[in-house]
């Protein structure tokens, strides 16, 4: 493991993989802010008067940290974040399919695939890679802060 | 691993993506959201129901309706469609409702277009009704004029209106 953290070509494949990811899905969800709110409130879990707020937000910080790590623009608050998004997707997805919720994932607008067991393999996955941008250990092909 | 960089880098990226994303919502003319996201519930007596059955009212997305309204169109058999899963309807709906099925255009086998229907699901923080409701006056199955009963099977139930469960 401690390997891999040091790889560089390896942490820039999963930074541009996870950075497409999430520009993809902010993108999509800008151009139908009112279908992602709808998928918010699908979930039950936040109050009804907040879903709309998150639905402004979610996709411009999507996007945001998504480019970061592709460009190089503060990856460690980049990772930290898609970190934190994630595992909050995941207990999402996860009270979703306890409760028996048969809903839209919300991830990629219209195109999402329902809430289901691969959604959350998926999910840990994306996680799991963006957390080990978190604690990588080699900072080449960062811009901004340069790297050490 | 700095704590102080990733915490100072979460703070301006999120600052930044807030702003921007308010800025950008509050410019665009299509597709904005409120802030503040409010449903709107229309509340009223026989009057406000015979009025929003009428031929001549024409509606152009589905209408919330309180459950005074709801029980005045179930006195009138207005149909009700249960946006929830088998195993709750099964478990209690509201008598005489249909589950919808997986394909929303098989509802044409109890209602025509131009019928008014009703969606519920179990009320609160359940958006299964709105979507359904969405789904039926969208492009694909032009249904003319559908109800969401916001309050759901719970409201309902607490009311003592009637009820139906498997086997009943």
């Amino acid at each position: 493991m401690n390997k891999l953290l040091h790889n560089k070509w390896i942490i820039l494949i999963f930074r541009f993989y996870i950075g497409s990811v999430f520009i993809y899905a902010g993108v999509i969800k800008i151009i139908d802010p009112v279908d992602f709110a709808s998928q918010i409130q699908n979930y039950q879990i936040l109050p009804y008067f907040t879903t709309n707020f998150f639905a402004i937000i979610i996709p411009w910080i999507e996007i945001f940290t998504g480019v970061g790590l592709i460009f190089g623009i503060f990856v460690d608050g980049s990772s930290l974040i898609i970190s934190g998004m994630m595992f909050i997707f995941i207990l999402a997805i996860s009270q979703a399919l306890l409760r028996g919720l048969s809903i839209e994932c919300g991830c990629f607008g219209k195109t999402a695939s329902m809430v289901g067991i691969n959604t959350l393999i998926r999910d840990i996955f994306w996680f799991l890679i963006a957390t080990f941008i978190c604690f990588r250990k080699n900072k080449s092909f960062e811009i901004f802060p340069k790297s050490v | 691993m700095k704590i102080k960089n990733f915490i100072n880098q979460t703070v301006i990226i999120i600052s930044i993506s807030i702003f921007l994303s308010l800025f950008f919502n509050f410019l665009r003319s299509s597709n904005s959201l409120p802030l503040v996201a409010k449903k709107n519930i229309i509340a009223g007596d026989l009057t406000t129901v015979d009025s929003l059955l009428s031929i001549d009212t024409i509606l152009f997305e589905p209408i919330l309706i309180n459950l005074k309204i709801a029980k005045s169109m179930y006195d009138k058999e207005i149909v009700f469609i249960d946006s929830r899963d088998e195993l709750e309807f099964n478990k209690l709906h509201i008598l005489n409702a249909k589950l919808a099925p997986a394909n929303p255009g098989e509802i044409l086998r109890w209602v025509t277009e131009d019928d008014p229907v009703i969606t519920y699901c179990s009320g609160g923080e359940c958006n299964l009704s709105l979507e359904l409701a969405r789904v039926l006056m969208g492009e694909d199955w032009g249904f003319s004029k559908v109800f969401v009963y916001d309050g759901g099977i719970s409201e309902w139930e607490n009311a003592a209106y009637p009820t139906s469960k498997l086997n009943e």
